[in-house]
């Protein structure tokens, strides 16, 4: 039943199905490393899915569609920040705002301009490409897999690298750090803030963008209601076993890939009733979660007792 | 003389929502002036269009019920100062397992209604209560628990209703519930049920018990500053579990009602998501259970309002997010406003000044 692992199909999907996932969980990631906690991820990959998709039916260009998708995530972002930061309000009624406004609000635009409340496909939207590698395509197994993907999911690769060298490597991403761990240190030792915080909430919408417009331009040619269908809080959970560092972030998606994956394939090959099969993503995610936090803390625990 | 006047302060936190409601209705309205062929029509359908049938105000009253009871859910949580949303969890297993029980066991009535709610309300507890506790163990945040959780459940309530409680023709859903089941009408010509009434006793209840008593002054000090309840001896871990318990309880108990009073049979396909209108309705209402009926009502009132003007035009009724998506963030922003309370406190300060100055002088 399981000789399905063996197949490189099975192997490119969860590549496929990682992506989104991928992204957001790195914009869950910095949201970490600079202090704050996104629940509007997934509201915000939803509006940006339906932009770019909008734009580029209407201007009938890929790179339209794209920029204005990325510059909605960052102004949604911004909206967040600036609740957030300039006026004080609870980070997690904000993200919820955004959220409600994002399933709400993408529905009327909908139905405003394609006149149907479930998808976009009336419209003619461009969609980003596949990419086949040379030389890596003609590996037999290997090429299968990782050539011929689609483009953001090269690019949510590039982006994870970028992100860990940026955050690690960089001055800005040790100011970045700097500001989560410990505002009133890092504010004293002469850092802006403010300014660290929104770099951080641009980036944080610009992976959103790309999750919700891998999934309306990439994965889907049109945009359907609802699309992102919890994405954006599993990066959440995603997070939580990363604490911030992207590449963990990047190896915790791919354990989402694959089980999402499995779950496809159970549906298809399995007796199991099929909603049960759908729920186990979740509980993979939240077991794994789970031990790896227990272990951590009995880890931490030791190393105070130590100490004493 | 200082009793005589009105402390503008009390009403600060009221002309706050007010004006926070009223920002986000006038955005709205000039959506729809931009979008809509009949603007007046729309706005007019939105406005007053659930006053214009019996019926239409019913629906109003009923469909506040759920919100109500995820509010006040919220409230019991929040307000220890755990961001837990399993709530949502608690209200959709609420409705599975008394779809349960509706079906499968045959009790005479009163007694199958009370059976019916008390499981699902107990089981919703026990629901809510496992963020909490994994949280104390794996250092995870609660939110992120609870989301998680709520899917699972979603999933895991789905699949029960269809492997065990399916009926196997027409549409997906489970067999028509038995009248010993469900709570009968109140009022003719309206499917009023007697869940209101119900509402109606746990809005009393957890009034009673976050104002009243020691427990809810117990929450209500965690929740506010946690190692200060700490220090004066309460045991915060105990509350907060407990809250999140009774937190549970009313939601699911809020799920069973809504099943057993507003459906003849179970056919929620899609997760119900309440939780979200119970955490706006919680903070318009200031935090403040007693004004939750009300703000739930006036949500209520929206929605049918937006639904009627949906109909009536080519508007649809989603625009409501914008609205409660404005009133949230407005809500939530301590600055929103802040210029009146800093006037008014500067204004105190100088008065205290003076005072203090000619107590000195003499």
């Amino acid at each position: 039943m399981l000789q399905f692992l063996m197949s490189p199909n099975f192997w490119a999907s969860v590549l496929a199905s990682t992506t989104p996932v991928l992204l957001a969980t790195l914009a869950a990631n910095i949201m970490t490393k600079a202090g704050l906690f996104n629940l509007g991820i997934e509201g915000t990959m939803l509006i940006c899915a339906l932009g770019g998709v909008l734009t580029s039916a209407f201007t009938g260009s890929l790179l339209m569609g794209a920029l204005v998708g990325m510059l909605l995530g960052i102004f949604v972002s911004f909206v967040l920040g600036y609740f957030i930061l300039m006026m004080n309000a609870p980070m997690n009624a904000c993200g919820v705002a955004i959220n409600l406004a994002a399933t709400g609000g993408t529905v009327f635009i909908l139905v405003m301009i394609c006149g149907s409340k479930n998808n976009s496909s009336s419209l003619v939207s461009s969609f980003f490409p596949s990419v086949n590698i040379p030389l890596l395509q003609n590996i037999p197994v290997l090429g299968q897999i990782l050539s011929g993907q689609n483009f953001v999911t090269y690019l949510s690769w590039i982006f994870v690298a970028l992100c860990y060298y940026m955050l690690y490597h960089t001055k800005l991403g040790l100011n970045i750090r700097a500001v989560g761990e410990n505002e009133e240190a890092a504010r004293s030792a002469g850092i802006n803030v403010l300014a660290m915080k929104f770099i951080a909430l641009a980036l944080c919408g610009v992976f959103c963008a790309f999750g919700g417009m891998y999934l309306s331009m990439g994965s889907m040619h049109f945009f359907t209601a609802g699309m992102v269908s919890g994405r954006g809080f599993l990066s959440l959970a995603m997070d939580a076993i990363a604490q911030g560092n992207p590449l963990i972030g990047c190896a915790s998606s791919f354990l989402y890939g694959f089980s999402d994956t499995i779950t496809v394939y159970l549906q298809l090959y399995s007796q199991l009733d099929l909603q049960l099969i759908s729920a186990f993503p979740y509980l993979f995610i939240l077991v794994v979660l789970i031990i790896i936090q227990f272990v951590r803390s009995r880890i931490e625990k030791k190393k105070q007792q130590s100490q004493i | 003389m200082k009793k005589n006047r009105l402390d503008p302060m009390k009403y600060f936190s009221v002309l706050r929502i007010v004006c926070a409601i009223a920002i986000a209705l006038a955005i709205v309205f000039v959506i729809i002036f931009f979008v809509s062929d009949m603007p007046v029509l729309a706005i007019r359908k939105l406005v007053l269009g659930p006053l214009e049938t019996k019926r239409s105000f019913f629906n109003v009253l009923e469909r506040a019920v759920p919100l109500i009871f995820s509010a006040l859910a919220l409230n019991i949580i929040l307000r220890s100062g755990v961001f837990s949303i399993a709530a949502d969890g608690s209200f959709y297993m609420g409705a599975v397992i008394a779809t349960g029980i509706a079906v499968k066991i045959q009790l005479p009535n009163v007694i199958h209604q009370c059976v019916l709610i008390l499981v699902a309300a107990i089981i919703g507890g026990f629901i809510s209560m496992l963020p909490i506790v994994l949280q104390k163990y794996t250092r995870v945040n609660a939110t992120v628990l609870s989301i998680m959780f709520n899917s699972i459940f979603f999933y895991v309530g789905y699949s029960i209703v269809s492997t065990y409680l399916l009926e196997k023709s027409g549409q997906w859903g489970s067999p028509y519930f038995p009248d010993t089941a469900r709570l009968g009408n109140m009022i003719k010509g309206t499917s009023m049920h007697w869940g209101f009434v119900i509402m109606i006793a746990v809005v009393v209840f957890v009034v009673f018990l976050m104002e009243k008593t020691s427990f809810g002054y117990k929450v209500r000090v965690t929740g506010i500053n946690s190692n200060f309840a700490k220090s004066a001896g309460i045991k915060t871990g105990k509350i907060i579990l407990g809250a999140s318990f009774i937190s549970g309880m009313v939601a699911g108990m809020g799920g069973a009602i809504e099943m057993v009073g507003m459906y003849k049979r179970f056919q929620w396909q899609s997760s119900v998501n309440y939780v979200w209108d119970g955490l706006m309705i919680h903070m318009l209402a200031n935090e403040n259970p007693y004004f939750i009926p009300l703000i739930a009502f006036f949500i209520a009132y929206l929605r049918i309002g937006a639904e009627i003007m949906s109909r009536a035009t080519d508007l649809d009724n989603e625009i409501v997010a914008f609205l409660q998506c404005i009133v949230i963030l407005l809500v939530g922003a301590e600055r929103f406003m802040y210029f009146i309370k800093k006037r008014h406190e500067q204004k105190l300060a100088l008065q205290q000044a003076e005072e203090a100055a000619l107590k000195g002088g003499a």
